[in-house]
């Protein structure tokens, strides 16, 4: 049985046992995994610190403004509403910087090489960017929450129209439920851009251009058309547009476009979401790691 | 050259005996016991990146309880078969199965295979301890578990610091740690000795012994012959995306010449005496000689009819490096253009 051989230790050699009864890879444990890879990150720390930093500092600036403006101007009282909705001005800033995040969740996977270990742990593709994308509205959800809850304490302690127990009610809580889905869907628009492109400035850059430089595109193209069917349909399905009637409806005033229903918004915005998130997700099931 | 394994897995049931998993045939020569030993078997196996192509239809079989060594220069494509076998590219045709099935559709793909494939293969702001918390969180592996993975890579001192600080070695060790977490049946290393220190290396080898004499299979890849000499059982050289060579590795080296030395003052004697046809003579110096086509046997009964004195007479082991150089030397993709001295001023 022993033939003449440099190394022996395999003499009596036998088969190693899996215990198949021990857990295997799980869309739960995927999510831990992938809610373990925020949590153990500064970037994610930082980014969501930033957040909620600069929006209680909007929303304390917004306040003392506001305040300052009705002592100057004794006739105007104010509204609980306004004042709600202006105060989440530091949404706008978490929509870019969780986009950001959303879009780095993925592409420093890709830069750093640590994508080959996760893949090597979860090989189901799909499965391992559905925990990924879940962990990271999971995240992003707890933040803009944080965030918005800051923003109206300090916006309703600082200024007389709004009171902190007007977080119940309707309408502003209908806005607030608004912000924050807009929030975390710029989140995974940032992730499905990063999932496409797996590049971190490459990600960063589309966002912020769909997010700042569209809409000042398409404003100036409706000047020169002289107001065209086709540039205005496109103003209408123009992300920030969206965000806006999607949050306050009365802000469609303020376009050029005629303004859409929160429903229509919301479905648009939706969209704007899934195309890259479905396009990325073709991509990463389809190229090699 | 090449060797051919053709019948080789008909050899081994000799050795496999024991190796049976439950519900196999007692039978040895069974056919479907022959078949069910293999645990990562690759068929015409194919990749290509553009124009260029990493794996030109490669075919192989690996039994578990041995170290199989994967040897070949730099761009062979170990590498691309290797990450063909955990699914992280695509092949371009063929196929490279992990226990009859593609890795991703093992239920538990850690507790099936644990590969190291690239040491850089973390994110440098985690720590070590996190990279392992996120990879045992997918499959539910107990925190005694990932102690114990620590320790057995003696990363205890290192764990709690980010990865960026790591030496290339305790990038190794980690990845070795990673690997190790599911308790896994398959171990696939890719090129796992780089930037350890001796210690590290030594350390490496025992280690992949150990698993494949627990019953696990131990595929290593390597461009360095002398590391595969003192850890694998059986080789696959592979030269240009093609197999070259695919034995045990006493196979391997028994194929090579037989050389013998010899030493003695009556050299012109005995050169005559030994000198017949498909005998080769090189004068090595004044006393002594190499001497290829006879084995010491013959040389020392020659040199006592021809009334030599003879010294020394010594067989000359072929090695490894001595076959895979002459195995690679048409597959080599980068090679040196010369002596350093060569170089322009």
């Amino acid at each position: 049985m022993n033939r003449p051989h440099l190394n022996t230790a395999t003499a009596t050699p036998r088969t190693f046992e899996v215990d198949s009864t021990l857990p295997g890879v799980s869309f739960r444990g995927a999510v831990v995994s992938e809610f373990t890879k925020l949590l153990a990150l500064r970037t994610s720390w930082w980014l969501s610190i930033i957040t909620i930093g600069l929006g209680g500092i909007i929303a304390g600036a917004v306040a003392v403004s506001y305040q300052y403006f009705m002592a100057e101007n004794p006739y105007f009282t104010g509204e609980a509403m306004q004042l709600a909705t202006q105060g989440q001005t530091g949404s706008y800033f978490a929509m870019i910087l969780l986009g950001a995040l959303g879009v780095i969740a993925i592409t420093t996977e890709y830069s750093t090489g640590a994508i080959r270990s996760s893949l090597t742990a979860v090989p189901q593709r799909v499965l391992l960017l559905s925990a990924k994308a879940l962990a990271l509205a999971g995240w992003t959800a707890v933040v803009t929450a944080v965030l918005i809850l800051i923003s109206h304490v300090l916006t309703s302690l600082i200024a007389q129209p709004l009171a902190p127990a007007d977080i119940l009610d309707a309408e502003i809580a209908g806005m607030y439920v608004a912000t924050w889905t807009t929030v975390l869907l710029t989140a995974l628009l940032g992730f499905g851009l990063g999932v496409l492109l797996r590049s971190s400035a490459g990600g960063i850059v589309v966002l912020a251009v769909i997010m700042f430089v569209l809409q000042i595109v398409l404003s100036i193209l409706y000047g020169v058309t002289d107001g065209a069917a086709w540039v205005e349909t496109l103003l209408r399905v123009e992300y920030m547009n969206l965000v806006d009637n999607f949050i306050n409806p009365e802000a469609g005033a303020l376009s050029p476009a005629p303004p859409l229903e929160p429903w229509q918004a919301g479905i648009g915005l939706l969209m704007w979401a899934a195309v890259p998130l479905a396009l990325g997700a073709l991509r990463f099931t389809r190229r090699d790691a | 050259m090449k060797i051919s394994l053709g019948g080789d897995a008909l050899r081994l049931p000799e050795e496999n005996t024991g190796r049976r998993r439950s519900g196999e045939p007692d039978d040895a020569t069974d056919p479907r016991w022959e078949e069910s030993s293999d645990m990562i078997t690759a068929e015409n196996l194919h990749k290509r990146y553009g124009s260029k192509t990493a794996v030109d239809g490669i075919s192989f079989q690996l039994q578990p309880g041995k170290v199989t060594g994967f040897l070949g220069p730099n761009g062979s494509g170990k590498s691309t078969t290797m990450r063909m076998g955990v699914g992280l590219d695509k092949p371009t045709a063929g196929s490279i199965t992990i226990d009859g099935k593609h890795f991703a559709q093992h239920k538990a793909p850690m507790r099936t295979v644990g590969a190291v494939l690239d040491a850089g293969a973390t994110h440098p702001g985690r720590t070590g301890r996190a990279h392992l918390n996120v990879l045992a969180a997918t499959h539910g592996i107990s925190r005694s578990r990932i102690d114990h993975v620590i320790e057995l890579t003696g990363l205890g001192g290192v764990v709690g610091k980010r990865i960026k600080g790591y030496s290339l070695g305790m990038n190794q060790r980690l990845g070795i740690a990673a690997a190790l977490l599911g308790d896994p049946a398959v171990l696939i290393f890719d090129e796992p000795v780089n930037g350890l220190d001796p210690e590290g290396v030594r350390w490496v080898r025992g280690l992949a012994r150990e698993m494949a004499a627990e019953g696990r299979t131990v595929f290593v890849s390597s461009h360095l012959m002398s590391e595969m000499s003192q850890t694998a059982d059986h080789l696959i050289v592979l030269g240009r995306g093609r197999i070259i060579a695919d034995a045990p590795i006493h196979e391997l080296l028994d194929s090579g010449e037989k050389r013998v030395l010899v030493r003695t003052e009556q050299v012109a004697e005995l050169a005559n005496a030994i000198t017949s046809r498909g005998v080769t003579i090189d004068h090595l110096d004044a006393e002594t000689l190499q001497v290829t086509g006879l084995d010491p046997r013959s040389i020392g009964r020659r040199a006592l009819e021809a009334q030599v004195i003879v010294h020394e007479l010594t067989p000359q082991l072929s090695t490894l490096e001595d076959q895979y150089m002459k195995l690679t030397g048409d597959h080599v993709e980068y090679r040196s253009g010369g002596t350093f001295g060569e170089a322009p001023q």
